[in-house]
């Protein structure tokens, strides 16, 4: 047994106890809720001849393994086991709720009773589960290659991915390993990176020493009678000024490596993350959960920068300083050094405790201004609609409230700042009398000079501040190791829509379109397409209809394969969409999708995007059809206005035929037109309409529309509703079948005959237009 | 002037001559609802009868026993306003539907919240029982409503809820407090 779930030892056991043989059983799911929503272990398996249900708790324990956590289960305490024999079973109906949902069971001899109760989130596998039950009892063929690859555990620890789309687990991934990786990424320039260590090291250590030469020496050596170099001032003063000189040259000379390499170091970071972003599937940019993980790029490239040109160089200054530090002020004496290193680290501690709390307080600052931003735009963009209903005062008192909440935070946070700062640097204050009297006192009656206290105070004032950047760099290191970490799960991320790497060769298709007991789902547990065959003949033009939200166009991503059917499969001229090349494939079909998305270029640039090499009379021919080319005439520019982002704003239906000309100009094998025309006039769309009829020859077209009038020309109709196939035929035997189809017929042949005959739409009952 | 604004959450007091009414409305006088062993339930109203309908409030937060919408087959048969217009029998039954069906498991108290590589793991008490999720993206999975009110969604798809983040106890609000 592969597939749901992997059977602990514990529970195999309770099932032989049993008397099941768990050799024989086939596939297994855990539902994990009670009646009254308290968590227990309901294990569903099955055999050739029974459903199995064992319920009881079972017991994990945690193991730690290095860093990694394992789990392990100790037991399962059964409270209580059922047998169903497959035979009996007449349905098994799963039932969503909110945030659980439930398995249903009809058998001959009983009513319909519920039988588990699950997390919505397992739902999914319950469905798969119940589907292969059916076909296991049944003696049906199951396909499970589409289980293959999708294991959603860690091969490492077994724990789950958090997202499977994104198979990284945060287990087997820790701060340190995601350090080094980053650190990798400098080896590229490695001769770079040792200069810099090396012109960091000495300009430190020249600026440590320089103290030594301008407090010790001078006191002692130069302005003291019994001195070495007593009077000799020039020669003091030109060694500190030669001393200056070379630490700023090596910092300099950092700083300048530094700011060459780390721009470097994020262009290619960034265009790594661009070419990933391109090859990854569209799931990843609309799920929910990765929502904002696309905004975050910019700012964590940001965090990354900063902790790169920033950080681990003064890093490695401030160790070096610190050590060297240490070595000098024992040199001088060994027990003030004791006491100082101890109420700088101290102070430092007390520091960071306090900012810590800062930081809380400065979160909620940041959350109240988000929140008072968040309004002000959404108010100024919509500032038509709060016109239009007289809310303008009703506005300024919501901003109001959010103000005050601002103003409530930011004055807890200055407060907190302004009662205890002054008590943390006293500390500091303290430390520096202690200094100075322990100096005091071993000058007088030990054999420390004045130049040894005058290098030491100063050594002290060096030390606290190194000893503050390492307490504080705890913050800066967590927030680019999570930018990182970020960043390396768009790096890693698989395309859930993988190309196959032995591709069927199709360069030319014919068009013939085959769905067999398709379904789909984009999030778990709600099902958007449920088991749909159908077939579309090559040449032909095939309409779908239904409501909105019935999963149209659902089906048309399915069809050019933005998604894979999570049940099922698709093929073309007999071929799976799985073996096709994208590139094939992408040549082959050419969507114009309900939402229109237009680049920022020039609208020839946005005709040619499908075809880059198409020439300018086929731009324009291509215009034509669409009847793009009447209101691109218009356009002062005409084909070299630029639209999109920021440039000449177009209508919706300019839109549209902007992307019908697109996908014309692509000449593909199978036209798929998504509302295409939804936004136009009658009149407008009846010439579309015209021009794509002449498209027709040697084409398949797929066209989904609300109006029926639209598909007037259709071969043949589909109707879906909740995602499942109800109908399929003709315009006539639809209407013969008197089903949905012709309810939404009359229904809008009404509408029409009501409004009477503007715009020259008539009902779709004549094939031809009156003209 | 500005209009007074109502609360939200809490619908302004129904004129006397409503302008506009709910198409659809189920008398809660003829209406007669009976639980099944299945969990559906039956509705008989007047002489119609629909042998499985399933109820869905249209404001599971905040009126939770006010507009309900019922349904045969996933189409709107009526809404029915407010439950404590049925007769006291009654109401008992559709109060247990649907504090069945709207179970969330609600959040009583965080022993535990630590977050690596942008993901948040969460130990939390229940009525049920212990819990450990794992959110990701906590800016969009973790919604504030109303400035007290905390939906958790974990990476599984399950949602979690906290009636008042102010209630919690300081250790656990402190924990969460962060991410909201
Ligand atoms: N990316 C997505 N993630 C989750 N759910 C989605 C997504 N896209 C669509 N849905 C849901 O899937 C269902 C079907 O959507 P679809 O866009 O296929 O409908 P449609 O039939 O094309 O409707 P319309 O006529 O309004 O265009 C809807 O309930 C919608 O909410
Ligand atoms: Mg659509």
């Amino acid at each position: 047994m592969q597939y749901f779930t992997v059977l602990s030892d514990p529970v195999l056991e309770a099932l032989r106890a049993r008397g099941v043989d768990p050799d024989r059983l086939r596939y297994c799911v855990k539902a994990d809720l009670d009646g009254e929503g308290c968590y227990v272990d309901t294990v569903l398996t099955f055999d050739e001849e029974n459903l199995y249900l064992l319920t009881g708790l079972e017991t994990l324990r945690r193991k730690r393994r290095g860093r990694r956590v394992l789990r392990e289960s100790v037991s399962f305490a059964v409270s209580d086991y059922r047998e169903i024999p497959l035979a009996s079973i007449e349905t098994l109906e799963l039932d969503r709720q909110m945030t659980t949902a439930r398995l249903v069971l009809t058998t001959r001899d009983s009513a319909a009773c519920q039988l588990a109760r699950m997390s919505l989130g397992r739902s999914d596998l319950f469905q798969k589960f119940v589907d292969r039950l059916f076909q296991v009892r049944d003696g049906e063929p199951i396909d499970d290659r589409q289980l293959q690859g999708t294991e959603d555990f860690c091969p490492k620890c077994h724990t789950r991915y958090p997202n499977p789309v994104r198979k990284v687990c945060p287990n087997c991934t820790d701060k340190g390993s995601t350090f080094a990786r980053l650190c990798k990424m400098y080896l590229n320039y490695k001769r770079e990176a040792i200069l810099i260590a090396v012109s960091i090291l000495l300009s430190t250590v020249l600026s440590l020493i320089l103290p030594y030469f301008s407090s010790q020496l001078l006191y002692d050596q130069v302005l003291t009678a019994s001195g070495r170099y007593y009077g000799q001032v020039t020669f003091l003063v030109v060694t500190i000024a030669l001393l200056r000189l070379l630490s700023t040259l090596f910092s300099a000379a950092h700083g300048i490596l530094t700011a060459y390499i780390t721009p470097k170091l994020m262009a290619d970071i960034r265009c790594r993350i661009f070419s990933r972003l391109q090859i990854l599937s569209v799931d990843f940019f609309t799920k929910k959960q990765t929502g904002s993980l696309m905004t975050r790029v910019e700012n964590d490239t940001d965090n990354i920068f900063w902790f790169f040109e920033d950080t681990i160089p003064a890093a490695l200054v401030n160790l070096v300083t610190i050590f060297g530090l240490i070595a000098l002020m024992f040199w001088i004496s060994v027990p003030i050094t004791l006491v100082v290193a101890t109420l700088t680290a101290l102070a430092g501690y007390l520091f960071h405790r306090f900012r810590k709390g800062q930081r809380r307080l400065h979160h909620r600052v940041h959350i109240a201004t988000r929140s008072a931003n968040a309004l002000l735009s959404d108010t100024l963009s919509g500032q038509r609609v709060v016109k239009a209903f007289a809310r303008e005062a009703d506005e300024i008192e919501r901003y109001g409230e959010k103000n005050d909440a601002l103003y409530e935070a930011s004055y807890r946070q200055t407060d907190r700042v302004a009662n205890l700062l002054p008590f943390v640097s006293l500390i500091n204050n303290v430390a520096t009398t202690i200094l100075l009297a322990m100096s005091a006192f071993f000058i007088l009656y030990g054999n420390m000079t004045l130049g040894g206290m005058s290098a030491l105070i100063s050594y002290a004032g060096m030390l606290s501040g190194a000893v503050n950047f390492f307490f504080n760099l705890g913050d800066r290191w967590a927030m680019c190791m999570d930018a990182a970490a970020r960043m390396f799960e768009i790096l890693d991320a698989e395309p859930t829509v993988r190309e196959t790497e032995h591709p069927v060769p199709m360069p030319a298709l014919k068009g013939e379109i085959k769905l067999e007991h398709v379904s789909f789902e984009y999030e778990p547990g709600r099902p958007v397409i449920r088991d749909v065959s159908l077939e579309i003949k090559a040449g032909q033009m095939f309409g779908i209809v239904g409501k909105t939200g019935a999963g149209k166009s659902t089906l048309i991503h399915l069809i050019s394969r933005l998604y894979d059917p999570t049940e099922g499969r698709i093929t073309i001229d007999g071929v799976d969409l799985r073996d096709l090349s994208f590139a094939d494939l992408r040549h082959n079909v050419g969507v114009v999708s309900q939402e229109t998305y237009l680049f920022i270029g020039t609208i020839a640039d946005n005709i040619r995007y499908a075809r880059p090499d198409a020439s300018m009379d086929e731009v324009i021919a291509a215009a034509k059809m669409a009847h793009a080319h009447e209101f691109i005439l218009k356009q002062p520019e005409g084909y070299d206005t630029m639209i999109g982002a920021g440039g000449v704003l177009l209508s919706g239906g300019e839109r549209q035929r902007l992307s019908i000309a697109r996908a014309i100009l692509q000449k593909p094998a199978i036209l798929i037109l998504d509302e295409a025309t939804a936004a136009m006039d009658t009149r407008t769309e009846r010439k579309i309409q015209e021009a794509i009829d002449r498209l027709k020859e040697g084409r398949t077209i797929l066209s989904i529309a609300h109006r029926l009038s639209t598909l007037r020309d259709a071969d043949r109709l589909a109707v879906i509703e909740h995602g499942e196939l109800k109908e399929l035929g003709t315009h006539a035997e639809l209407i013969a079948r008197r089903g949905i189809y012709f309810r939404l017929h009359k229904l809008q042949t009404e509408a029409f005959q009501f409004i009477g005959d503007d715009g020259g739409a008539p009902a779709p009952a004549p094939r031809r237009p009156r003209a | 002037m500005p209009r007074p604004r109502p609360e939200h959450g809490d619908f302004p007091e129904r004129p006397e001559k409503p302008e506009l009414t709910i198409l659809g409305e189920i008398d809660p006088a003829r209406a007669e609802f009976k639980l099944l062993d299945s969990g559906f339930l039956s509705l008989r109203v007047g002489d119609v009868f629909y042998p499985k309908v399933t109820l869905t409030r249209l404001f599971p937060y905040f009126h939770e026993n006010r507009y309900i919408s019922v349904l045969v087959d996933k189409e709107e048969v009526g809404i029915l306003d407010d439950i404590e217009a049925l007769p006291e029998q009654q109401q008992e039954t559709v109060q247990s539907y649907l504090r069945y069906k709207y179970y969330i498991p609600t959040i009583t108290a965080i022993r535990e919240a630590h977050d690596t590589l942008g993901y948040l793991y969460l130990t939390a008490v229940t009525p049920g029982g212990e819990v450990e999720l794992c959110i990701s993206d906590t800016a969009s999975n973790i919604r504030v409503m109303h400035g007290k009110t905390v939906n958790i969604r974990d990476v599984e798809g399950n949602l979690y809820h906290i009636p008042d983040y102010n209630t919690l106890d300081a250790a656990s609000r402190q924990r969460i407090e962060l991410f909201l």
